[in-house]
Formats: structure tokens, sequence, C-alpha cells
């Protein structure tokens, strides 16, 4: 097995997830308390990468990241190398891709926590971002949990949009499903199926670990 | 003591209120009304839980509520609120619940400040114990801690013994009214229980379908209610302050204005607890439980409160005839037609009328004496 796009796997994974859980947390706490009416217009859009192909996400990432775009010529200017085809580039692609795997369980979770706690918590002289921190998010650790391992097990599984946006450099945006692609296409069946049987096990045990999260009984989670 | 005013205009939902509160001169305002009357919404809007459809919301010369926008935060408002089904965070235990509220400066004194509530509120015992451990009352007391731990200017209570059973309910709220005494809280109480109304108010607001139907001491309102429809909701006609003078065998004596009554001591109702001799109680008698009779009083009977009245008033009340006596207080009857003419009645006439000692309702009035 390449140890090199092992090693590039995890490291884009283990990103993808820290970020992520940054952006996640007030995307998904404000969803769940917000009562603005393009709430909704927000969570589609979160949703979109469950539904679109990912080449359609990658279309539009690598027009976005490319050369020719501000942001792109932005970043250009400033570290003097080009986001597409970049670990930088994958890394972001992976962020948006992974978006909803993190929001929705979180986003459900905080959702389920009793709303007379959020105003205990307001009428005893808590912010808000004091109150996500105090008592929803430490009421949700099963639904935040969840939104980790799956963040970090899809990023890991994610294919056609690094084939879109990073490309297949060694080393740079070679990832552990590339790899596979890469093998088959030369026909070497034998490599495939090792790095095959690796992501299979792999995946086979974060979902196993995400069902026992979810079934676990936590004695001070409310109905 | 703490003072406070707040003068309020909330329309919100079914509710359309104008309400003042000056905590100089009433501690404690009881909201009053039947399930669905608007009283919660009402309470909620004075935290800054809800925003009002229109109106607004002053304190202490503060705008709290400008129309649809709430301009002072709950958060900010440093007020204390006691929810229905308590609201503990079940995460944290007794302690961490306790010190929630408190400020930067008020955790430089922390455990004395959690010790000093918790005493309060009576669950000192509490405090190491993980909520999930306590029952309904001691719940309750943990959750009235927590927020009155921080010293709030204006403690806001929605039907908070409501989800506890009877005699856990009884011990609370005396308790409660107490304790407000005890440290001074002004307080807003919103109930649909008559006896928790009377035993916790000094002023009560009755409220039927959103609106405010009359403001006054327990007393006056449940003497006089100032129209059918508050009439229909307290539901009491006769409501007297007395002292505890005896406590016997299953029965309790009380004296009003210098006249003695007997009370029976209910099982699982306000009744059931002994009384201490002195406590001072309000002392209700349903109209249609006093009957009224003309000459022989020496006649031995199983209803043991017979007392000599002067009718002062006689009024038609839907079929039955309503009959207001002076007995040393101010004392009702129902009666029939036949039996008004039977006993040809008159303003001035001498009866006398009688009542079992189950009739006699007694509810606990803590006060700054009381512990």
């Amino acid at each position: 097995m390449d140890t090199e796009a092992l090693w590039l796997t995890a490291r884009l994974a283990l990103l993808t997830t820290v970020i992520l859980f940054v952006i996640a947390v007030p995307l998904a706490a404000w969803l769940a308390f917000s009562t603005r009416r393009w709430t909704s217009a927000i969570e589609a859009v979160v949703a979109l990468p469950l539904v679109l192909p990912p080449t359609v996400l990658g279309y539009y990432l690598l027009v976005a990241l490319g050369n020719q775009s501000p942001v792109g010529r932005m970043w250009q200017d400033w570290t003097g190398s080009s986001l597409a085809f970049t670990f930088t580039g994958l890394l972001i692609a992976s962020v948006l891709y992974s978006l909803p795997f993190a929001v929705q369980p979180m986003l459900a979770a905080f959702s389920g926590v009793d709303r007379s706690l959020i105003e205990a918590s307001s009428v005893l002289g808590r912010s808000w971002i004091s109150t996500v921190l105090r008592v929803v998010m430490p009421l949700s650790t099963a639904g935040l949990a969840t939104a980790i391992v799956l963040t970090f097990a899809h990023t890991v599984g994610e294919f056609g949009v690094v084939l879109m946006v990073g490309g297949n450099i060694p080393g740079e945006t070679r990832t552990l499903s590339i790899d596979v692609y890469d093998s088959v296409q030369a026909f070497d069946y034998a490599a495939a199926g090792r790095t095959s049987l690796f992501l299979l096990t792999f995946s086979f045990v974060v979902l196993l670990t995400t069902y026992m999260i979810r079934r676990r009984r936590v004695p001070w989670v409310h109905a | 003591m703490t003072t406070i005013t707040v003068s309020a205009h909330i329309q919100r939902h079914i509710v359309d209120a104008d309400l003042e509160i000056d905590a100089a001169s009433a501690l404690v305002t009881v909201l009053f009304g039947p399930s669905g009357s608007g009283k919660t919404t009402i309470l909620r809007a004075l935290a800054g839980l809800d925003p009002l459809d229109a109106g607004s919301i002053t304190c202490d010369g503060e705008v709290w509520n400008e129309e649809q926008r709430i301009v002072v935060p709950a958060r900010r408002r440093e007020i204390g609120y006691l929810f229905q089904d308590h609201a503990l965070f079940p995460h944290l235990d007794v302690r961490a619940n306790v010190a929630y509220g408190l400020t930067r400066q008020q955790r430089e004194d922390k455990e004395s400040r959690i010790s000093r509530a918790l005493s309060a509120a009576g669950a000192a015992h509490l405090i190491d114990r993980h909520v999930r451990d306590l029952s309904g009352g001691e719940a309750q007391r943990v959750a009235l801690a927590r927020s009155i731990a921080p010293g709030p200017r204006l403690l806001l209570l929605d039907e908070p013994f409501s989800s506890l059973d009877s005699p856990t309910r009884t011990r609370l709220r005396t308790d409660v009214r107490g304790m407000l005494l005890e440290t001074g809280t002004p307080a807003i109480v919103v109930t649909h229980d008559r006896a928790e109304a009377l035993a916790l108010a000094d002023r009560i607001c009755v409220i039927v379908d959103g609106r405010i139907r009359q403001v006054g001491t327990p007393q006056q309102v449940f003497d006089r209610p100032s129209d059918p429809s508050v009439a229909a909701v307290v539901g009491v006609e006769t409501a007297v302050l007395g002292e505890v003078t005896g406590v016997r065998d299953g029965v309790t004596d009380v004296m009003v204005r210098g006249v003695n009554l007997v009370a029976a001591r209910e099982l699982d109702s306000d009744n059931s607890l002994p009384h201490t001799i002195g406590t001072e109680v309000l002392i209700c008698i349903r109209a249609e439980d006093v009957s009224l009779s003309v000459g022989g009083e020496d006649a031995i009977s199983s209803q043991r409160n017979r007392l000599t009245s002067r009718v002062t008033n006689i009024a038609q009340d839907g079929p039955l005839v309503r009959v207001d006596l002076d007995a040393g207080f101010g004392l009702s009857s129902y009666i029939t037609r036949p039996a008004l003419e039977d006993l040809e009645l008159a303003p001035g006439s001498i009866v006398t009328a009688s009542f079992k000692g189950q009739s006699v309702h007694l509810i606990d009035r803590a006060t700054q004496h009381h512990s």
C-alpha cells in the first residue's frame, strides 16, 4: 500500500475534521436556535454536497480556486503558489464537501436540547456563546462525536472532488481513494485490492463506532 | 429590602394587559387565572424570553421592551426565573447548578453564596448531590436556590409547584414565601391554584382570557370579586385571616376577629399537616357549605361551627339566593328560595350559620418571623 497516500489521507481528514468542527458548531447552533426566515435556505446550502455530483462541486471549486478567479489570484499573489492541484486547495474542497456530515448530526443533537435549559441559561446571565459552550455542547456529546467520526470517514472516502480539484500528485494530492483508481488503471489489481480492503475495513469500523455511540444510553440526555 | 417598579403594557397572542408592579407596596404579586388565560405569556414577556406583539415594558425607568423589539435581553435583566419543570442542568451537580448564574465578582465568594442560597431554599443538605438523583420537590428547591443565588432584582415563578405532590407543594410554598420575605426578593408568581395564590400573594391580579380583571389583596379579590368572571375563577366566597389557637385530635382551632372556629384536618390537602399554634392562616369557607337556621341554638349537631349572625344582604344568584352575614367576620351562605321563605329572612334578621369542620379550609401564610 502507498504509505505516502495513507499519510496524506490521514492528514487531510484530520485537518478537515478540526476545521469543520470549529465552523460547524456555531453554524449548527445558529440553525438550531435561530428563528429567522432564511435559516431554511442556509440549511439547504449546507446540505447541497449530499446530493450534488462530486464532479459538479469539483468543477465549481476548480473555477473558484483557479488562477482566473479573484480568490485564486489573491492566494497566488499572497503565497506565490496556486490553490488548484495543491494540498491547501484540496483541504478547502474537503471542508465544503464534508460540511453536511459535520453540521447535520450536530444540528439534530442541538435541536434535541430542552429549550427551557437554554432559557434558564440566558436568564441566569449567560451569553449565547457561553450557553452553547456550557449547556448545549455538553448535552450533545453523542451528536458531536458522530459528527467528528463521520466527517473524518467521509473525507477519507472522497474521490470525485479530489480528482477534480487535486488531480493525482504524489505527496501533494494523491489520497488512498485516488491510489485505488490509479492502481486499477495500471492493471495492478493486487495493490488496488489491498488498499480497497483497508478502506473497507476502516469504513466499517467507523460506522460501527458511530452506531454504538448513538445507541449508548446517556443518563442525562433528555428525550 | 429591594424595591423595584415595573410598568408594562403587554400585547402578545391573546394577552392585552396593563401591569404595574411596585415591590415597595406588595412584595409578592400573583398572576392568578385559569389555564390558557395568558399568565405564562405575561411572565415570559417580562423575563425577555419572548418578544411582544405590541406594547412596552419599563423597569425602574429602564426600557426593557419597546413594541416588537427586546431592548434589554433576558440575560441583562438580572431576574430569577423558576420554571415549571425546574430546568436544572442535567450534566451538572447541585453545586455547579447553583453557581451557574454567579457573575465574575460574585465568584470570589462563590462557596458562601452557594451555601446561603441553598439554605434559604431549604436545600443545604443537597449540595453534594447530582441533579439526576433529586426528587421533584428537591429539584425545585435547588432550582429556587439557583435562581436566587445571583441576587436577582425580581424573581419570576411559573407555576412552580404544579408538578409536585400535595404535601410537598404545601410545605414548599410556605417555605418559598418565608424565603422571599427573609431575603426581601420581589416576586411575581403565576398560578391557577387558589390555595397557592392565597398562600403566596400580597397582591393578586386575576387574569381571564388575556385581560387583567381585578387587582387587589387576596382578601379583596376573594371577598369581593369585581365581576362574575373573577368570581367564577376565585370560587371562594369567604376568605379571612385568622390565627391558629389550638391543635387537637384531628382538628385545629382557629380564631377570626374574636370568633372561634373548628377546622378538621383533611387527608392529603392543606390541612393535612399539623399547624403550629400562633400561625397566621387564611380561612376559606365556601358559601354552599354554610347552612342557616332560626332558633334551636342549643341542639347538639355534627356541624361543629355554629355562629349567631346578622343578615346584611340578600341577593338572587342564579337558581340560589346568596345571603351575606355578619358573624363577627363576613360570611356568605347559598340557600334555596323556599328555604329563604321558610326562614323569613330579611336584612337585620338574626340567624345561626353552621358548617362542618371539613368545610373550613386553612391556608398557611408564612410571615416574616416564620422560618
